[in-house]
């Protein structure tokens, strides 16, 4: 009978077995820890066979996931915070600078940004602006010093979008008129 | 006699085959020897001209070929597909480029007129005087733009399945963006494009996805861009714009270096009987617009700094009663520089 599951699993693994019998096999992993052993030693031959074997081995990982499914299941749910992109270009707030220098791993980042996006109601286009002149501070670029300009109005969108058109018609172009359309077609006023 | 004649063949030609061989080798030898002592003096000659021959096919690809492809835009983290087919024949270039993804978004080219069609408006524009691309550059010209620009030769990649050369364009000052090209191997076509920033990260990109020679003009594409349609905010391009011959007391006081005054027009403000100044300045590679109005109560609120519009960067400012604009795909510094610099000498002229 146990050998006639170990065949039943092989096949499973091979992707050989569909249907019925795959799904009695999967529900006989489900229920035996002793199966699921076998199912990882049928994993460790094939990775060995293929030359592709880890250099640590872990004989209980069947176990451990299982375990830590176990485990999740029967914990509520974590309440879901909710993560907000902040622009990009914002500067970091000086307490986060140090931090976003040293690369830290992607995971403390996320909770850095949402420990501390608590920032006031500064428009988009002031957030992009602020972050040109710190851009700029390198020893031989020329300085920028001037205000952010605070687009607010849609006529005033409206009115530099026209500007940036007419702009895309005379501008300079190395070859045809590609770039230009390509400009304006992908031109986000909102972004 | 029928058997010894093989063996006298086979005999002697070797002597000769030896001979033979010992004296190629020595020419060779000298031929390779002479190739190094005179290419390499003159080995950055030979790659200018080199960058110079691919720079000449890409410029001159477009009034040559029939194509129709796809690419990726992309712009910080903003992705659009877009499908372009371009035609060119004795009745001149023509270019339909469209989005595949997003609002639907058009721009119909057609020998110096264009109808952009974007979220639902149309709006027909009429370029006058010639085209600005590099086709159209003098030797000389292009001498003046290697002033502030190096070219050179990248290696060989491919892009859309076609093999391609990479061309790098490097700004010798902050006050210009580069560029890394890569080119069409058969065709010089621009079929990859990186605008780089000051630090030399892309910020702007262009990918083709495909690209397809095209043996005849398609019939979408014989008619003209203008042919029965809408045009919303201009009523007729062609007389929206005119030439000025003068800068109607406007000056630029300074300007970064190699940037000169191409064209100076006046358009028609969108719905308005007013019109506004149009200079634009290029430095043969980048352009950088000014515009001039006046504000009246149609207009919105003046607005004074920097903002940034897709890749372009534009500064606003005040002077007297007018609206200043500066617009271009150059570093913010340089928009600055010139909106700043820019003084109105006759009050009364520009109306």
């Amino acid at each position: 009978m146990t050998e006639k599951l170990n065949e039943k699993i092989s096949a499973l693994m091979d992707g050989d077995l569909a249907g019925r019998d795959a799904q009695d096999v999967i529900h006989d992993l489900k229920q035996s820890a002793e199966l699921r052993q076998c199912w990882e030693r049928y994993h460790l031959i094939g990775d060995a066979l293929r030359n592709n074997l880890p250099s640590v081995v872990r004989h209980d990982l069947a176990s451990r996931v299982s375990a830590a499914i176990e485990s999740e299941t029967s914990q509520p749910l974590p309440s879901v915070v909710p993560f907000v992109p902040r622009q990009k270009n914002k500067p970091a707030p000086f307490f986060l600078k140090p931090l976003a220098g040293l690369a830290i791993a992607a995971s403390v980042a996320a909770v850095a940004v949402v420990s501390f996006d608590m920032g006031g109601d500064v428009t988009p286009a002031v957030q992009t602006m602020a972050a040109i002149p710190a851009q700029m501070q390198s020893v031989n670029r020329p300085s920028v010093s001037v205000a952010p300009l605070v687009v607010d109005e849609v006529a005033t969108q409206s009115r530099l979008n026209d500007y940036l058109v007419n702009h895309s018609q005379y501008s300079t172009v190395m070859q045809g008129e590609m770039l230009p359309s390509a400009r304006i077609v992908g031109y986000n006023p909102n972004e | 006699m029928r058997v010894s004649l093989p063996e006298r063949g086979r005999a002697r030609p070797s002597f000769f085959f030896v001979c033979w061989l010992s004296r190629t080798v020595a020419y060779l030898w000298g031929a390779v020897l002479l190739l190094v002592v005179t290419t390499s003096p003159a080995r950055a000659g030979d790659t200018a001209a080199e960058v110079r021959q691919w720079l000449d096919k890409m410029s001159h690809s477009s009034q040559k070929i029939n194509f129709e492809g796809t690419f990726v835009y992309r712009r910080g983290d903003q992705v659009t597909a877009m499908k372009i087919v371009h035609v060119a024949d004795e009745n001149g270039e023509r270019e339909r480029l469209s989005s595949l993804n997003g609002p639907v978004r058009e721009i119909v080219r057609d020998r110096g007129v264009a109808r952009i069609t974007m979220d639902k408006k149309s709006v027909v524009i009429e370029k006058r005087g010639g085209a600005r691309s590099l086709a159209s550059k003098t030797p000389e010209q292009i001498d003046q733009i290697e002033k502030y620009y190096g070219f050179s030769l990248g290696g060989e990649s491919r892009t859309a399945n076609r093999l391609v050369r990479i061309v790098n364009i490097v700004p010798k000052d902050a006050y210009r963006y580069g560029y890394r090209v890569s080119l069409d191997q058969q065709t010089g076509t621009m079929l990859q494009s990186d605008l780089l920033n000051e630090e030399g990260a892309p910020i702007e990109q262009v990918m083709f996805i495909s690209f397809d020679l095209l043996d005849k003009v398609p019939p979408a594409m014989r008619e003209p861009a203008r042919h029965g349609e809408p045009a919303s905010i201009h009523p007729d391009g062609s007389q929206v714009s005119q030439p000025l011959a003068g800068g109607e007391g406007w000056r630029v006081g300074r300007m970064p270096g190699g940037f000169v005054l191409a064209e100076h027009y006046r358009h028609q403000v969108p719905h308005s009987q007013a019109f506004m100044n149009h200079m634009v300045f290029t430095d043969g590679l980048a352009s950088v617009s000014v515009f001039i109005e006046k504000n009246n109560s149609h207009h919105a609120s003046p607005f004074v700094g920097v903002s940034r519009m897709g890749v372009a960067n534009a500064y606003g400012t005040r002077i007297n009663d007018y609206q200043v604009t500066v617009v271009g795909e150059v570093p913010v510094a340089t928009v600055e520089m010139i909106g700043k610099s820019i003084k109105h000498h006759n009050p009364g002229a520009a109306k």
